[in-house]
């Protein structure tokens, strides 16, 4: 049988309905997974979602829940057990990124990055354990270069995420005595809509198509994939580990700029 | 005296590791401003030992956990010395238990304390730095680097705190403000009780660290201490691990002593 394939398996995927999370949801029904994904407000957008599911021949459900709420996690593993009876894959990907300096920070905002970003991820994580444990499961998280570089207004992403990575070590190393395989992906800028939503995006998209050249600028569809890889079993004897995908931005410095200021814009690289 | 005429504020600073730091800085001739929670002996008794080296000391109690506690500092700071150059995160706090015993209010409670306050306090003191140019020193884990039995909640907030820090490097090193942290291996304060079995942690660092015996606070007070000071200068947005040698490397023959029935290895060839 060829590879990355994970028929008879079921995948729960938050923030499912857009983004990095739809694109995973796509990939693991093409593995032939059954998927449930999630989505807060975007009850359209994760109907077109469970339609490409369904069009891949496998099983979508959409559940709606607010994971920032006490509760919002285990009501959501209680929804997800009234449509299926195991679960093997948990990709915890709902995410939201708004850039304030540091300077500008107020607690709220803060506070909601580590909501959403790492204490749902906690919470959700622990009530899908029980299912996780009993087949063996894997869980993939999202992560970004701005928590290992400091990247302009994305102090309150960047650090939750650092914390998600910790958590990250601590989960893979409690679980995989019980066969629960934890790991990370962590992403560059993602092409997912979010450069529209931010005053500095056009910058940030102008840089990244600079530095990735080669690759270019991801799409959720570059991310998709290498998620896929951590949640099979291909995968098996990587624990607790980090796997950047960030089209080589964070690889090194590029001179290029600093030869053309010091030598002119004709030297030659 | 480097320090000279310069005033640092410490969270935390009346025992333990904070403590040492601030008799560090003290010694190289700065002011302090100690931050402490509610034990007041404790606080008196480190003001009393520092103003005996002749510094001046202000003691401000507070709860850093939350905006109001946080702003009553700097209120407290304003008419007080109202001079910050030297600004050391080293309050701390955290529940002990595996991943699926972390409640919501412990892990919350954690990641107030060791990341939601160093960000306010940073904030708070900000104005007091950014005058001259100052320095920001954060105290953090190994348990940020590795997973160490029990210490999800305070080896994930303090890795988000590290993160925190290098964003502080990073966007204000244009006010000649550096950050940096030191990350401890094990250290013989009140919080190695916080373990479930603290003795093995005792014997774990003594044996696998190769400095061969327990962290004292005042290991780790060197290195920030030396964070604080020019002679660091060249460092931004950093975590020096000080760990006596622990995570260096993994040694078998050590491993096979102390867990293996040596009667396994004796019979076969005679």
């Amino acid at each position: 049988m060829s590879g990355l394939r994970l028929e008879g398996q079921v995948a729960l995927v938050t923030g499912g309905s857009r983004g990095i999370g739809a694109a995973v949801a796509r990939q693991l029904a093409a593995a032939g997974a059954d998927v449930a994904i999630v989505y807060k407000d975007s009850e359209q957008l994760a109907r077109g979602v469970v339609a490409d599911i369904e069009a891949a021949g496998r099983r979508g459900v959409a559940l709606q829940a607010d994971l920032t709420t006490p509760r919002g996690p285990r009501e959501l593993l209680k929804a997800f057990g009234e449509h299926f009876d195991r679960l093997d894959v948990l990709v915890p990907a709902a995410g939201h990124a708004e850039i304030k300096p540091l300077e500008e920070m107020d607690e709220e905002t803060w506070q909601f990055s580590f909501a959403i970003h790492l204490d749902a991820v906690l919470a959700t994580s622990q009530a899908a354990y029980p299912l996780l444990k009993a087949s063996g499961g894997r869980v993939v998280m999202l992560s970004t270069v701005g928590a290992h570089a400091a990247f302009t207004g994305f102090a309150a992403v960047g650090a939750a995420k650092a914390g998600l990575e910790s958590l990250k070590r601590y989960m893979a190393s409690e679980w995989i005595a019980e066969g629960v395989r934890v790991n990370a992906v962590a992403c560059g800028t993602v092409d997912t809509g979010i450069l529209e939503r931010w005053e500095i995006g056009p910058r940030v998209r102008r840089f990244m198509e600079r530095k990735t050249v080669g690759v270019g600028i991801a799409s959720p569809e570059d991310v998709a994939p290498i998620v896929a890889f951590l949640a099979c079993d291909e995968s098996r004897y990587i624990v607790g580990q980090t796997v950047v995908a960030d089209g080589g931005v964070t690889l090194g410095i590029d001179f290029e700029q600093w030869v053309h200021q010091a030598y002119g814009a004709d030297a030659k690289l | 005296m480097e320090m000279q005429g310069k005033v640092a504020l410490i969270t935390g600073g009346t025992r333990g590791i904070g403590l040492e730091i601030a008799h560090r800085l003290a010694d190289l001739g700065a002011d302090l401003i100690l931050v402490y929670k509610k034990a007041v002996a404790n606080a008196e008794a480190a003001r009393d030992a520092i103003e005996a080296k002749g510094r001046r000391v202000q003691l401000i109690s507070a709860d850093l956990r939350k905006s109001p506690g946080v702003a009553s500092v700097f209120e407290q700071v304003a008419q007080g010395l109202d001079q910050i150059d030297i600004l050391v995160l080293n309050a701390a706090f955290g529940t002990m238990g595996e991943v699926l015993r972390m409640g919501r209010a412990s892990w919350r409670a954690s990641y107030d304390t060791n990341v939601l306050s160093p960000m306010l306090t940073a904030k708070g003191a900000l104005p007091w730095l950014k005058r001259k140019g100052g320095v920001i020193t954060a105290t953090s884990t190994l348990g940020a680097h590795t997973a160490y039995p029990t210490y999800v909640a305070i080896g994930s907030s303090k890795a988000a705190m590290e993160t925190l820090v290098k964003y502080m490097a990073f966007e204000w090193a244009k006010y000649g403000i550096r950050a940096n942290s030191v990350a401890a291996g094990p250290v013989e304060t009140r919080a190695i009780d916080w373990f479930r079995y603290p003795e093995a942690v005792r014997i774990f660092t003594a044996k696998k660290g190769l400095a061969g015996r327990m962290g004292l606070p005042g290991d780790i007070a060197e290195v920030a201490a030396w964070l604080c000071t020019d002679a660091s200068r060249w460092l931004y947005g950093q975590s020096i691990i000080a760990e006596g040698g622990i995570l260096c490397g993994i040694d078998y023959d050590e491993w096979m002593e102390e867990n293996i029935d040596k009667s396994e290895f004796a019979g076969g060839e005679a």
